[in-house]
């Protein structure tokens, strides 16, 4: 494991070179936030930018750039399983799954109470509760036949 | 009884087991925070309303602490790099300014917190802020994990590299890629939490 010097020296100028290309992307990420863009223009940027940044501390201060296959074998894994994790909330039954004015009913207090639904404090997500129950169903039966 | 391949690179993977191991443990860290974020999503998407995030969080602070923390992942390469070149002095500075970075970052986020909770605002509050607190705290945990694993590093375990200073060099490293990942979890929140 015997490196020379003159390639730790240029590794060293690489991380001075990231480390002020991220302090300029987090410059950007705040930056941008003041734009006035739309809701899903924002989160792309703001995500793009983020992965920019990740990928750089990624690449160059953990080494990724020159590691061995294996390490990115075990981190395709995880990209997948993340990919997976995050595809949840995202693609299934996202429309059914209103909690609520969670945040107004929080600040009122009883919000839910008052309006006598115990679960959703709002009689308009009556098709939300039939959907949970559908829910509901469908997990019992997964379970059923796990069994 | 010795483990194998803890330096030396085993022969079918082609990287020592200690590098291996520490890389599915990220692996596993990023279906931790996943699960979070993941969470942070479904929350947002299902709520009717969802504040801002720069309508309540401290987008100045928080844009310190992420310019300390990237700054925190440059020393901590710096002080792997100093023990590669033999310069021990040198790694103690680096992994002191690095340890020194993590208190800085918490200590801005418990004026965060407190700043909060002296407004009367809780996890209770809403679910916007539960969910900040929660990620943000879980995230603080792992800083707090980093700074013992760090101080042991800078401390009683130097000892080692008296010893086998490969086997430290490597330790040093493995600590690093954790470190570099808190950070890596760190950017993905700062615009998820505090921007959009």
């Amino acid at each position: 494991m015997s490196a020379h010097a003159e390639d730790i020296q240029a590794h060293v100028k690489t991380y001075v070179v990231v480390f002020a290309v991220l302090a300029a992307l987090t410059v950007i990420t705040v930056a941008i936030s003041y734009l006035d863009l739309s809701t899903p223009m924002a989160i792309a940027v703001a995500l793009l930018v983020a992965s920019t940044k990740a990928g750089l501390v990624a690449l160059f201060f953990m080494h990724l750039i020159d590691e061995k296959k294996i390490i990115y074998a075990l981190l395709a894994l995880a990209v997948v399983f993340f990919a997976m994790c995050m595809s949840i909330p995202t693609g299934w039954h996202v429309g059914q799954v209103k909690s609520g004015s969670l945040w107004s009913s929080m600040e009122t207090g009883n919000a839910a109470i008052d309006h006598g639904d115990s679960d959703h404090g709002d009689s308009g997500h009556g098709d939300s509760d039939h959907g949970d129950h559908d829910h509901g169903d469908h997990d019992h039966d997964h379970h059923g036949g796990g069994h | 009884m010795e483990i194998p391949h803890v330096v030396e690179v085993h022969p079918e993977t082609g990287i020592a087991n200690a590098k291996l191991g520490l890389w599915l443990f990220l692996a596993s860290e990023v279906m931790l925070f996943g699960a979070l974020f993941s969470s942070y999503i479904l929350l947002r998407v299902a709520a009717v309303e969802w504040p801002q995030g720069s309508t309540i969080l401290n987008v100045p602070m928080a844009t310190f602490n992420t310019l300390v923390l990237i700054a925190s992942s440059v020393t901590v390469v710096m002080s792997w790099v100093s023990l590669k070149l033999n310069d021990f002095a040198k790694y103690r500075v680096y992994m002191g300014i690095t340890i020194a970075c993590a208190f800085i970052f918490l200590i801005v986020k418990y004026f965060e917190y407190t700043a909060k909770f002296d407004h009367g605002l809780s996890p209770a509050t809403s679910t916007f802020l539960a969910i900040y607190f929660t990620i943000t705290g879980l995230h603080a945990i792992h800083i707090i994990g980093g700074i013992v694993v760090n101080g042991y590093l800078l401390g009683p375990g130097a000892r080692m590299w008296k010893t086998d200073p490969e086997q430290f060099t490597g330790r040093v490293e493995a600590a690093g890629l954790y470190w570099h990942f808190v950070d890596l979890v760190w950017i993905f929140l700062f615009p998820v939490l505090y921007l959009l």
